[in-house]
Parts: structure tokens; C-alpha cells; sequence
């Protein structure tokens, strides 16, 4: 479980007061939720889930999560450029203390790098990225998983199996994406909800939730 | 229940107080463990001589640095004491005090995308890079004194002082270090100062003068500063009876303890200030 309690975070933009990203937010994302987030560009989303995974603090309440939380996902975050996948795989189990050959040996059936695996990550074109990191989270099993950015999905192929192990092994896991391509969240998610101004407002309904995004 | 920003989260048979600190520092030392070994391929990754790089860099300034001031004979005579030698033992440590409080600041900035990892702290990937200068250095000055043993004919006159007044040096530029980081982290313009700073302090540390041939009066003026207490360690380590020398360990060990636990604090208090 992830708790939000009275959170508000807000940057200092110089001589033009405060950015707000949340305001009094109060809000609970329990183990198995798929909850899409939608926004614009700008409107924060990429913070909101940088506070998720503790990675930036709120300036003001508290985020609690009793689960384990993935790093946000999203393009080049969490890995070493100059670094090989396979390096990279190694180090993160390493400091999340799982079995370091057999996470990469998972992370190379999962991703299908082929050669590209004993690359450095700065080679890697975005789709490649995107199945790097996806394995080395779906490898690492998590409770909650931070999907920051659509495209960290991959292509067609790799949504389709990214849904599946989703579906299947990791049924229990939670999910939050965040993005602002509703059929994204229409195909990974049941609930939504839109961050809009500083607001997080959350909908039953995925219908309700789209159609609201898309009048605002 | 962890509170914000902690990253962890308790798992089952969690242990109480103390429990849970034993498995705070285990993890830490794993974490950093990940980031020494990492950064060891890094150094490797960018062109083979990264990783000697490492070890010459040291070894050529203060060998570049004794050369100039022997053969000038820019400095002062000791009998027994070679130039050239002296100004070795005394700039190979001055230069890692300088280069670990220097590179702080960059080293926290240019890993700021490894704290998306929330197991990896701050203080870990400072520690990491601390630790691999602190290795070079050692080996550097081991490799020094081996080489004055032969070819100078003259041995370290006691090993654990030498190896204990560098370990010394090291924490505190590691406690320097850390302030230094947690001051850039938030002020630009404070960034900009260490460095000046770190030059114009140079004559006031003690590392290219032994303190014997100062005025009584100026060397006591000198010894308030932990850093020349510790550069006359190292020296007496090396030199022994040769060259006699003025420290108060427990006067150093005070401004370590001191500078470090000021430094832990401050990284813990920008950490929540950190913006990504």
C-alpha cells in the first residue's frame, strides 16, 4: 500500500511564485490497483511519480508506502549510459540484493537484446531502452511497479507481452502509469485518474476518466 | 511502516531497534559495495588507462611537484631529509585532501540518477568514490615507500603512524567533502567558492612545510588547524627521529568526528531539497 496523506509539493519558479504539482492530496494505491494517470504535458506527472517512488520528497504531508516500490521507468532513469545492459543488470541486482547472473541471464530472455546486451546503454535506441528497463523491473519483482512514460512499454510485441506477465505472474503486483494517451491507460489500467492543475481526481469509471481528460 | 522518503519498507521479522540498524548497515555496505564495483568498470569502460589514471594522476603531480621544488632547492634543508622525498610525502596526501573535497560536489551531481534507486543514498555514492581514492592513494604511497626503501636506502621509520595519519587526512576531507557536497547541492554560488577556497587554504595546511623550521610562535598558530596536525603525522611516520614533529591526535580525531557528523547532517538536510 502506498498512502498519501495531506501531500503538496510545489517548485520555486523564480519571480513567478510557486509551480504547484499537488495540493492536499489524500490518496491510497493498494497492492493489485491499475491505476492511469493522465495529464498534460507539464502538468507534473513525472514529479508525481518521482514522490511515488520517494525518489523527490513532498514539500509538505507524507508518503508512506508499505510495499516495495520500482524506480519510476521511464527513458535512461535508473541506468548507466557508458554501462552494458548486462552491467547494468548486474549492478541493480547487486543493490537490490537478488542473484546477480541469473537476473541478467532473465533480463536477456525478457528484453531480447541479442548482442546489443553487451553494448553500452548510450547505443541503445528507445525501444531498446524501454525493454531494458521494463525487464530489469519485471526481473527484480516488485509490488508496485512506476511505469513513468508510455513508450517504456516498447512496441506493439512488447505491450502485448508486458500485459500478459502483468496479467498473469504478476497479477497481485500493482501498477501506476502515468501519461497523457488515454488509449495507453485504457490498455494497462482500471482505474484513472487526471492530475490537472495541482488536482488529482480519481474516476471509477475509465470511460469517465478519458472523456473528462479529453474536454479539459 | 517506513517513513517518507526511506525508501525501505519493513519485511516480515523485522527486527526491533537495533536489529534493524545492523540491517541498515549491511545494506549500506551492500549498496556501496555495487557502487566501488560499478564504478570500477566505468573507469575501465572509458579507455584502458582510466583505471591507471586513477593511480598515476597522484603519483605524477607530486612527483612533478618534488622534482621542481628539489631541484630549485625551493624550500629548506634538513639534514637526512632529502627534498625530493619530503615534498613527495607531503604533496601525494595534500592532493587526495584537495581532490576528494574538490570532486564532491560533481560526484553527487553526476550520480544523481542512481537515487531513483531509493536503496542508493546520497552518502553511498560519495562513500563509493571516497573509498576508491582512498585505495589508489594507499597503494600510491606504498609504492613510494618501497621505492625510497631501495633506492633511497631508507625505510619508513613507523608504518602504522604513516598508514593512520593518511587514513586520518582521508576522513577528514571525507567530512569536508561531504559538507562541501550538501552546500553545491543547493547554492551555486557556494560551489564556485570551495575551490578558491581550497587554494588560499593551501599555506595555512601545513602539507609543504615542516613545521620544525617555523618560529615557535607561528607553529602553534599553525597546530589550531587539524589538517597541518596530520600532515606532521604522516611525516613523523615516514621520517621518525629525522625530522622532528608536532600532532595531537586527539586534537585531530575531535575535528574528524566533528566535520563528519556536521557533513552527515547536512546531506540529510538538503536531501529533501534535492529537485530532479
Amino acid at each position: 500500500m502506498i498512502l498519501l496523506e495531506d501531500v503538496s509539493k510545489f517548485y520555486e519558479v523564480r519571480g513567478r511564485g510557486k509551480r504547484w504539482i499537488l495540493r492536499d492530496t489524500t490518496a491510497v494505491i493498494r497492492p493489485g490497483d491499475r491505476l492511469g494517470i493522465l495529464g498534460r504535458n507539464g502538468s507534473g506527472k513525472s514529479t508525481l511519480m518521482r514522490l511515488l517512488g520517494g525518489v523527490e520528497y513532498p514539500t509538505r504531508g507524507r508518503i508512506e508506502r508499505r510495499m516495495s516500490v520500482s524506480w519510476p521507468l521511464a527513458h535512461g532513469i535508473g541506468v548507466h549510459s557508458s554501462l552494458s545492459g548486462a552491467d547494468n543488470a548486474r549492478f541493480v541486482a547487486r543493490i537490490y540484493e537478488k542473484p546477480v547472473e541469473e537476473l541478467v541471464q532473465a533480463v536477456d530472455d525478457f528484453a531480447e537484446l541479442g548482442d546489443y546486451m553487451y553494448m553500452p546503454v548510450s547505443t541503445y535506441s528507445a525501444g531498446m531502452m524501454s525493454r531494458l528497463l521494463l525487464g530489469l523491473s519485471l526481473a527484480m519483482d516488485f509490488d508496485c511497479y512506476l511505469i513513468d512514460e508510455a513508450t517504456s512499454v516498447g512496441d506493439q510485441r512488447f505491450m502485448e507481452r508486458t500485459q500478459h506477465i502483468l496479467e498473469t505472474r504478476l497479477r497481485s503486483r500493482a501498477l501506476v502509469m502515468v501519461s497523457h494517451q488515454p488509449w495507453h491507460v485504457r490498455t494497462f489500467c482500471e482505474t484513472a485518474a487526471i492530475l490537472h492543475e495541482g488536482r488529482l481526481t480519481f474516476f471509477e469509471e475509465l470511460d469517465e476518466a478519458i472523456a473528462t481528460y479529453e474536454a479539459l | 511502516m517506513s517513513e517518507t522518503g526511506w525508501g525501505g519498507y519493513r519485511t516480515a521479522g523485522d527486527g526491533g531497534g537495533l536489529g534493524r540498524t545492523l540491517e541498515g548497515f549491511r545494506r549500506q555496505a551492500t549498496v556501496v559495495h555495487a557502487l566501488l564495483l560499478r564504478e570500477m568498470q566505468t573507469r575501465f569502460g572509458r579507455n584502458q588507462l582510466g583505471f591507471l589514471w586513477l593511480f598515476l594522476e597522484p603519483l605524477m603531480l607530486a612527483g612533478a611537484i618534488a622534482t621542481l621544488k628539489s631541484s630549485f632547492e625551493f624550500g629548506h634543508s634538513i639534514p637526512g631529509v632529502s627534498m625530493f622525498v619530503f615534498a613527495l610525502v607531503s604533496y601525494l596526501p595534500y592532493f587526495t585532501f584537495r581532490a576528494i573535497i574538490s570532486r564532491a560536489p560533481g560526484t553527487l551531481r553526476a550520480n544523481m540518477t542512481l537515487l531513483y534507486h531509493s536503496r542508493v543514498k546520497m552518502l553511498d555514492v560519495v562513500l563509493a568514490r571516497h573509498l576508491l581514492e582512498m585505495a589508489a592513494v594507499v597503494t600510491v604511497m606504498a609504492m613510494i615507500v618501497v621505492g625510497v626503501a631501495i633506492w633511497g636506502d631508507q625505510p619508513p621509520a613507523d608504518i602504522p603512524t604513516l598508514l593512520i595519519g593518511i587514513v586520518l587526512l582521508f576522513l577528514l576531507a571525507q567530512g569536508l567533502g561531504l559538507m562541501a557536497a550538501a552546500v553545491s547541492a543547493v547554492s551555486e554560488i557556494a560551489e564556485r567558492l570551495i575551490h578558491p577556497l581550497i587554494y588560499l587554504s593551501l599555506p595555512l595546511s601545513g602539507a609543504l612545510v615542516p613545521l620544525h623550521v617555523l618560529d615557535p610562535m607561528i607553529r602553534d598558530l599553525m597546530l589550531w588547524n587539524p589538517q597541518a596536525n596530520i600532515h606532521e603525522m604522516v611525516r613523523d611516520g615516514f621520517f621518525g627521529d629525522l625530522l622532528p614533529s608536532y600532532y595531537s591526535v586527539g586534537y585531530v580525531l575531535f575535528w574528524v568526528g566533528l566535520f563528519n557528523l556536521l557533513g552527515l547532517a547536512a546531506l540529510r538536510a538538503v536531501r529533501p531539497k534535492l529537485e530532479f
